[in-house]
């Protein structure tokens, strides 16, 4: 089809002036791209706004742009056209007219609107992004947070720290202070330390020094002795093991491979020593050894001390000075008690853990023994006793009970006429015949005590050469404290367990056996670390590693 | 042809960042210090100034899109390593805790550092959802050429309504005044629309107006369908459909409008969470160092 294309201009004023071209295509497309028959420049005009076309003989527009077009005010996606309609693209206003020519099948005239004389609105009237919010400014929330923070977790905090005097006026505010670094909790042992940090950080930009360790801990004691010293072993801050601020479960290093370092090859760091190479409680762990008591006599008198490591084993005995039988003691029918009847033992009757739990009391014989083993100075008459001491001091009560005997009985006994004339005084012979029946009495009576009858139940009695109413008793150490010297075994960690499944002593007839258990009944329960089931134990769970016996640790 | 950041040098800057987890993840598992994992040993050491240095990398993006006149790589391919690098950080930096969190400033550097980089991811998922819904509601136009075409609907809409007189006159030319878009925060972000009218309540003497919400000029149209209803002129009548015509129009373009307000701010809302905080990132992390130095 053929169209007339009359552009209207603007000349001056009212005046019109307008340029006509022709144009032939069967598709007369209008916007603002370059390629289009109608050039319509202006943003609210799309690339391809619309288009014209013949549709059964009618001129019909249909728009692309989704703003569509208007017909004569209407809005429209398409309308036919006819003379006189009035079609609005963007800016633009396009009438169609009569073709002034026959061969022309349609005219438009095309001109540009006069701008709308009210108002127009433009963005810049109304909030349409977050960056119109003057309250929403990036840039002020960021130097406000940063100045914040920095406020309350480095400024406040740093106030305190720096602080010498009074720390606790400033903690007192409901501001940050210093504990707002804290970066776990400490463990329960120093929980109470918890909220004063410089306690322990002395100085600021400073590590945690030795000495505020040693406020408290002040006798560490060396883990091996100053001749074996090793050097990366002493010589260490206390920090860089004990490692504070990681939970509640302690600062005491549980990986025994801290240990097994260098355990694992013990006789390549120390040559010298009698340690023996150990990997894991589980499978690689010496047997135990045993250190036992053994009596020192001096002129001083006796002093006990500790044996060497033996291995513990049936030939290893134990010098206690006692003479007992667990086995008797422990019969399940019971053991004659002192009215004559059975009475059935227990471990407990006589063995009370100590007051820490770990060890066990000493036995006592006032308290353990003498219920039963009384020591009457007569059958006939088992309230009269000797008292449990020294030999001396037992002839000597002895003595002094006779001496009574001799005072209180005299009449009936002795029917000397004291008052015959010419006799010697009545008091010398009365004193000489008592000094003979009690010094008569007292040697019978401790000979039976000492050597038959009491003593020699528990003791090893011995007459002494020199003096025939003197006797000794063997020295007496009945401290099982000495056999665990370097673990930390605690028997009321273990109460849940009968006495009897670790130590043999229902079948144990002398005192001299060691009665501590083989290390593979410990294992029974106790696995090592590196064990799949069971109580897995490492080095610490029976060891310690700073050792008083070998001197208070120095700290640097 | 547009190449998304993401694929940046067929992603180049994805493997750098899976390499960096990968070793990571592999020294803090081969890792067997004497306590349990922390800050303190080591390898706590090196991831956390590894984490440190990644996050003043990543903050100097902010530096580098500004220098227009750097040679320093591309512009997109810092957005790329931002990007993976930046969640890279979210495992380099929790590995550093060694998962010992607290209410303290420790932790509150790591749980800041947590929602920059989740609203970055935000970030990167609206910059992917967006830019196409936005152009294609957008049509060619930009919003100033909407509104200006709003304001020619509603001159003609007002010439239409003055034809017609009270109160039609005055219920169209206050829906015209009290037009509005935009606004606050939630209004960007949900397209709420708090345009008004002035809605005749009673017929005595006078009208009495009061303001009533004109929400996508709903209420004009609803009072201008009842003014329909009751018009018997025809002339009337058709200025009226031609005027209900005009606010139907109207109504279509300040939707497109709102769309296109609401999807930009959700697109760009994200950076007002991620840069101030990252900010606050800086200032725990520089806190965070010396303090862990002063209490040595």
């Amino acid at each position: 089809m053929k169209i007339l294309i009359r552009k209207l201009i603007d000349v001056a004023g009212d005046t019109r002036a307008h340029q006509d071209f022709e144009i032939s295509t069967s598709r007369l497309t209008l916007g603002r791209g370059t390629d289009q028959d109608v050039l319509l420049p202006g943003e609210r005009v799309g690339y391809q706004h619309a288009d014209i076309r013949l549709r059964r003989g009618m001129p019909e527009i249909r728009a692309h742009a989704t703003t569509g077009v208007t017909v004569n005010g209407q809005n429209t996606r398409s309308a036919p056209l006819s003379v006189d309609d009035e079609i609005g693209i963007g800016g633009y206003r396009l009438v169609v007219i009569a073709p002034p020519e026959p061969h022309q099948d349609l005219a438009l005239t095309v001109e540009k609107h006069s701008e709308t004389a009210g108002e127009v609105m433009r963005e810049s009237q109304f909030t349409t992004g977050p960056e119109g919010l003057p309250w929403l400014r990036q840039r002020r929330w960021a130097w406000l947070g940063f100045l914040a923070v920095l406020m309350l977790g480095l400024v406040l905090p740093g106030m305190v720290a720096w602080e010498d005097a009074d720390r606790s006026a400033l903690r007192n505010t409901p501001l940050p202070d210093d504990r707002f670094w804290n970066s776990g909790a400490t463990s329960r042992a120093h929980e109470f330390i918890g909220q004063a940090c410089e306690n322990c950080h002395k100085v600021p930009f400073q590590r945690v020094p030795n000495s505020a360790c040693a406020d408290c801990h002040e006798d560490m004691g060396r883990h091996v002795s100053s001749v074996t010293e090793q050097p990366d072993v002493t010589g260490r801050r206390c920090a860089d093991c004990h490692r504070e601020h990681n939970g509640h479960q302690g600062v005491i290093l549980d990986d025994q491979q801290f240990c097994t370092d260098c355990h694992s090859r013990i006789r390549e760091v120390a040559p010298d020593t009698h340690l023996k190479t150990v990997r894991d409680f589980g499978d690689q762990h010496p047997d135990f050894r045993v250190r036992l008591a053994e009596p020192r006599t001096t002129e001083q008198g006796t002093h006990w001390h500790r044996t060497k490591r033996r291995e513990l084993n049936a030939s290893v005995t134990e010098t206690s000075g006692l003479v007992f039988d667990h086995k008797v003691h422990l019969a399940d029918d019971g053991v004659e008690n002192e009215t004559g009847a059975k009475e059935v033992m227990a471990c407990g009757d006589c063995h009370q853990p100590d007051a820490g739990g770990r060890g066990m009391k000493p036995i006592n014989m006032e308290r353990h023994c003498s219920r039963c083993h009384a020591l009457s100075i007569e059958d006939d008459d088992p309230d009269r006793t000797v008292p449990h001491a020294a030999p001396a001091r037992v002839v000597e009560s002895l003595r002094e009970y006779f001496s009574k005997r001799f005072i209180e009985d005299r009449p009936t006994r002795f029917s000397v006429d004291l008052n015959r004339p010419g006799a010697p005084p009545a008091v010398d012979v009365l004193q000489r015949e008592g000094l003979d029946w009690v010094d008569r009495r007292t040697g019978e009576t401790a000979a039976e005590i000492f050597e038959r009858r009491v003593c020699d139940t528990c003791h090893k009695v011995q007459r002494t050469k020199q003096d025939k109413n003197g006797w000794s008793i063997a020295p007496v150490n009945v401290d099982y404290n000495y056999w665990r010297h370097s673990t930390r075994f605690s028997h009321e960690k273990h109460d849940n367990t009968e006495c009897g499944e670790c130590h043999d002593a229902a079948r144990s007839e002398k005192a001299a056996e060691v009665l501590l258990p083989d290390i593979q009944v410990c294992r029974q329960c106790h696995t090592g670390a590196k064990g799949k089931q069971g109580l897995r134990s490492n080095c610490v769970t029976c060891h310690r590693f700073h050792y008083s016996k070998h001197g208070k640790l120095e700290l640097p | 042809m547009y190449e998304s950041f993401l694929k940046y040098r067929n992603f180049l800057y994805l493997y750098v960042a899976l390499t960096l987890v990968a070793v990571s993840l592999l020294a803090y598992w081969l890792h067997d210090p004497l306590h349990q994992p922390n800050g303190g040993t080591w390898l706590g050491y090196t991831l956390g100034t590894l984490g440190a240095v990644l996050v003043l990398w990543l903050t100097a993006l902010g530096i580098r899109k500004r220098a227009y006149n750097s040679n320093l790589g591309t512009v997109r391919g810092w957005v790329s390593a931002h990007v993976y690098l930046g969640l890279a950080l979210v495992v380099v930096a929790t590995l550093h805790t060694g998962f010992q969190l607290g209410w303290n400033l420790h932790t509150l550097a790591w749980v800041l550092m947590l929602i920059v980089v989740i609203s970055g991811v935000y970030g990167v998922w609206a910059y992917n959802r967006y830019p196409v819904p936005i152009t294609r509601n957008r049509a060619n136009l930009n919003r100033d050429l909407m509104l200006a075409e709003i304001s020619e609907i509603d001159q003609k809409a007002d010439q239409a309504a003055e034809a017609l007189g009270s109160p039609v006159e005055r219920m169209v030319i206050s829906a015209h005044r009290r037009f509005t878009v935009g606004g606050g925060l939630i209004s960007l972000l949900t397209g709420r629309d708090h345009s008004c009218m002035e809605e005749p309540r009673e017929r005595k003497k006078d009208w009495k107006w009061k303001v009533v919400a004109n929400a996508d000029q709903q209420r004009l149209l609803e009072l201008l369908n009842r003014e329909l209803a009751g018009t018997r002129e025809q002339q009337d009548y058709a200025r009226l459909q031609g005027l209900i015509d005009l606010v139907s129009q109207k109504r279509a373009l300040a939707h497109r409008l709102r769309e296109d307000i609401r999807m930009q701010s959700l697109m760009r809302i994200w950076l007002y969470l991620h840069v101030p905080l990252t900010f606050m990132l800086l200032a725990a992390l520089t806190a965070h160092i010396v303090s862990v130095f002063i209490y040595w």
